[in-house]
């Protein structure tokens, strides 16, 4: 593992509507874990440290995909264990990892092919001070047909796992139940909270859970959420679509206080005949009064409100070489983005403390051949959830050239510190997991 | 008599290209002729899940597979391999999908095991006769193969390289209908062994012949590569154009003009098919004589009929050879329905008709947007696969078959 202690202090100014200054200190990239196939990396915080979970291995024909983890110092990422903790090593595949911390243990769920035929969600306790895989499995209820993509969150007591399912004719749907820190299911059976949904997201705290997913249809895929009661873990209130305009790669985060942000992409890939969208990320936000500012927003015809950024709430958005917006379907084929990058979205957020959010996204460059995205970099920005206004400029994470970094997660650390987790592909090379702290500055505690 | 006819089915189909705005043709079926057992065939979605976003195992139903399958194939045993954005799945034979190479939700270059590899985007797949598959990889601008070696999958690259993009010249070639600047073929296809060898454009799929040889259409060259890796340009003197005005020309000087197009196949007669989309007909290509013909059309206009009267909508783009029934399944671009070609004949088997509002069930009233075959099963009763646009087939691959030929009054999933 390499570790520079180097710190780099990188200034931002403030957007010109807030006319502060503020910095943030972007900590030196340390490599987690290093293998042929490790990938799906994400962590949790908790009791003074980070817990890293990945598939390491193949999932598809002879899978070896198992389900590893480590425990990290949360001040300077150095492992606390001497070599990853295995927490599921069953026959076949072991995929998708999600993690979450709650009264001193961390609660790790995955999709899970053992049986050769169809996923089912698998959970199990790590002790956060020993390190410890602590009991057997936790027995989530099993369906007829795949269940797949969960992911958890937790109120500091009570842990909301959801996942995708299949339910009737052949059309997945969101499910999801509470689990106690004690590692009992809480649920006779799992909620249904939408019949038709995919690659849902959680976020808790005591005030409200919120749930949001993504609504596929075609090439369009939007971003719909509902309230669940914590006590009951029943729907409290239905949201509906709360992002009309992307759903793909969905994340979420709140305050603690019963707001909540999503974001999620548009995960088009530049279509070199010109017939096609611009790729871009979109947040939108759901109130603890359980208003949705940006459910009604309109993107314009091919998408020009999204591409001359006339929406509060775009992060991020290709625009046509030549054009203020997107101006799809022109003869001719496609000229190109304005500044020669294209986001291909993979995004997400963390509440990184008062009204400051951070968003990650991955955008690259494109080929000349106008087909492929190329040279991934992971950029951050910081938005405030009262006004949507950009309080942390654009800043590009991590960007090593000739390394593509990609797949960014977010995670609140000890107060005024988040740890953003990447993967590292670069031809020839072994993957990596890689980490970075980012130490906030005033803005955000 | 005979002239009054022609120019009446020329008209039809003149008016249906006419009748469009911003570019968009208005779709109407100039004249469909269903195949004469229409009444047997059904359709039904054989894999993919409605709503799955993205790449999910699983049974057939239940599997994600992308927002589009790119080409299919089968090994003669029935082994089913589905090419997708940087990712190859397969079917297994107790019916559930599986990753087979590359890595779901990464596009990229990398060779080594199927495990780790990397594969680009817009792939195609093809047996190589030798137990593997040959990958058209178009935005890698190379062939690959993938193959089995001591129970262990692993791709490496035949020939080309991704280290050299084409030009902007080229790349217009291949894409502006209207503007068709020359191509120096020494600057921009270059034709030797493994990565001296250049691609610019690799069309819509790679078929491979007994030998071993793979054709690929590269922009508008036909292109053999030998097993070892060697690339021989078929017709070096050729490039972007009309074709000849006689009825066969030489292979050597044939022009092509494929522009989101250039599916093709070999027929059972050792040549090959190649649908040449904005010359609107498919070609037949003689590697015996090095000649090259017109098999089908030209003709604009949704129009079944004999062969040199018929048409499509918009252009062909895909061809599927069918060696159990002898016929070809001929896709159009934005054709809404999926047709054969058969003894001088081309005809509707399913779909045609943009107001159908079938989806599951008989195959003539089925709603079929942009409807593509892409394989033949080879185990009886060797069913047909196919893929379109529209909402409810986004993400699906359909299957076109005969309940009758399943021992069923209806059809089976």
């Amino acid at each position: 593992m390499r570790h520079n202690s180097l710190i780099l202090v990188v200034g931002f100014l403030l957007a010109a509507g807030a006319g502060r200054a503020d910095e943030v200190t972007l900590g030196s990239e340390k490599t987690i874990v290093s293998g042929a196939t490790v990938a799906q990396a994400t962590a949790a915080f908790g009791d003074g440290i980070y817990f890293v979970v990945w598939q390491d291995g193949w999932p598809g024909v002879d899978a070896t995909a198992d389900i590893k983890g480590l425990r990290l110092k949360a001040d300077t990422l150095e492992a606390l264990d001497k070599s990853p903790l295995t927490i599921c090593a069953a026959p076949d595949a072991q995929e998708a990892p999600a993690v979450v911390f709650a009264e001193g243990v961390f609660l790790v769920v995955w999709q899970d092919f053992r049986n050769g035929r169809t996923y089912r969600i698998r959970a199990r306790l790590v002790d956060a001070k020993s390190g410890q895989v602590c009991g057997n499995e936790i027995a989530i209820p099993e369906a007829a047909g795949n269940q797949c993509r969960p992911a958890v969150a937790s109120d500091g007591k009570t842990s909301f796992v959801v996942w995708q399912e299949v339910g009737n004719q052949d059309r997945y749907g969101i499910r999801g139940l509470r689990i106690s820190s004690s590692g009992k299911v809480l649920d006779g059976a799992a909620h249904l909270y939408a019949a038709r949904g995919t690659s849902p997201m959680v976020s808790a705290s005591t005030k409200a859970v919120l749930v949001a997913w993504s609504n596929r249809e075609r090439n369009r895929a939007t971003t719909a959420a509902i309230l669940v009661d914590s006590i009951s873990g029943q729907i409290s209130k239905d949201l509906g679509t709360i992002n009309s305009c992307c759903g793909d790669a969905l994340h979420c985060s709140g305050d603690g206080l019963g707001n909540f942000i999503t974001v999620a992409a548009r995960a088009s890939l530049p279509d070199p005949w010109g017939w096609g969208e611009p790729g871009a990320v979109v947040f939108s936000r759901v109130r603890a009064d359980g208003v949705t500012p940006e459910s009604k927003l309109d993107y314009g015809y091919r998408l020009s409100n999204l591409c001359s950024r006339s929406v509060p709430n775009v992060v991020d958005a290709a625009v046509w070489k030549g054009s203020k917006t997107w101006d799809a379907g022109a003869v001719g084929g496609f000229p190109g983005t304005q500044d020669g990058l294209w986001p291909i979205g993979l995004p997400a957020v963390v509440h990184a403390g008062k009204d400051l959010y951070l968003l990650a996204w991955v955008k690259g460059s494109i080929g000349n051949d106008k087909l492929t995205v190329t040279s991934l970099d992971i950029w951050i920005r910081g938005v405030g959830a009262h006004d949507c206004a950009v309080r942390l400029a654009d800043l590009k994470a991590a960007g090593e050239r000739e390394v593509d970094e990609t797949r960014p997660v977010l995670i609140q650390g000890p107060q005024g510190e988040v740890l953003l987790l990447y993967l590292r592909l670069k031809t020839g090379a072994a993957r990596q997991i890689a980490a970075r702290r980012i130490i906030l500055g005033r803005e955000a505690k | 008599m005979e002239t009054a006819v022609k120019w009446l089915l020329s008209i039809s189909g003149v008016f249906t290209v006419l009748l469009s705005g911003n570019g968009f043709c208005q779709y109407i079926p100039s004249r469909i002729e269903y195949v004469a057992d229409i009444y047997e065939w059904r359709v039904d979605v054989f894999a993919g899940a409605a709503n799955a976003n993205g790449f999910v195992q699983g049974p057939l139903r239940q599997a994600g597979i992308g927002h589009g399958t790119w080409s299919m194939c089968f090994f003669p045993d029935g082994q089913a391999f589905l090419a997708l954005d940087g990712l190859i799945m397969t079917i297994t034979h107790d019916r559930i999908v599986r990753f087979l190479a590359g890595t779901p939700g990464v596009t990229g270059y990398q060779d080594g095991l199927a495990a780790q590899a990397l594969l680009g985007r817009e792939i195609s797949v093809c047996p190589d006769g030798k137990g593997g598959l040959y990958i058209g990889d178009r935005s890698n601008r190379c062939l690959r193969r993938l193959t089995s070696k001591e129970k262990q999958w692993l791709v490496e690259t035949v020939a080309g390289s991704q280290d050299q993009p084409p030009s902007e010249d080229l790349l217009r070639c291949v894409r502006e209908e209207n503007k068709l600047p020359p191509v120096t073929l020494k600057a921009e296809l270059i034709d030797g062994t493994g990565k001296k060898a250049r691609f610019s454009y690799l069309h819509a799929n790679v078929i491979a012949d007994a030998e071993g040889n793979a054709y690929l259409m590269d922009s508008n060259y036909l292109r053999r590569i030998t097993p070892q890796g060697t690339v021989e340009t078929l017709n070096p003197k050729g490039g972007t154009g009309p074709p000849a005005q006689e009825e066969e020309e030489p292979l050597e000087s044939a022009k092509f003009r494929l522009i989101m197009g250039g599916g093709m196949c070999f027929g059972g007669d050792g040549n090959i098919y190649v649908a040449d989309r904005w010359n609107h007909c498919i070609r037949k290509v003689d590697l015996r004589r090095k000649t090259v013909s017109i098999a089908v059309g030209p003709g604009r206009g949704y129009v079944d009929g004999p062969e040199k009267r018929c048409g499509f909508h918009d252009s062909p783009s895909l061809i599927v050879y069918d060696p159990y029934r002898k016929r070809f399944y001929i896709s159009g671009v934005d054709d809404w329905g999926l047709r054969t070609w058969e003894k001088g004949f081309m005809k509707t088997i399913a779909g045609g008709n943009n107001k159908n509002k079938g989806l599951e069930g008989p195959a003539k009233e089925s709603l079929i947007q942009w409807g593509r075959v892409i394989a033949v099963d080879p185990r009886p009763p060797h069913d047909i696969y196919f893929r379109s646009g529209g909402p409810f087939w986004h993400g699906r691959i359909g299957r076109l078959f005969r309940p009758a030929d399943h021992g069923q009054k209806e059809g089976n999933r």
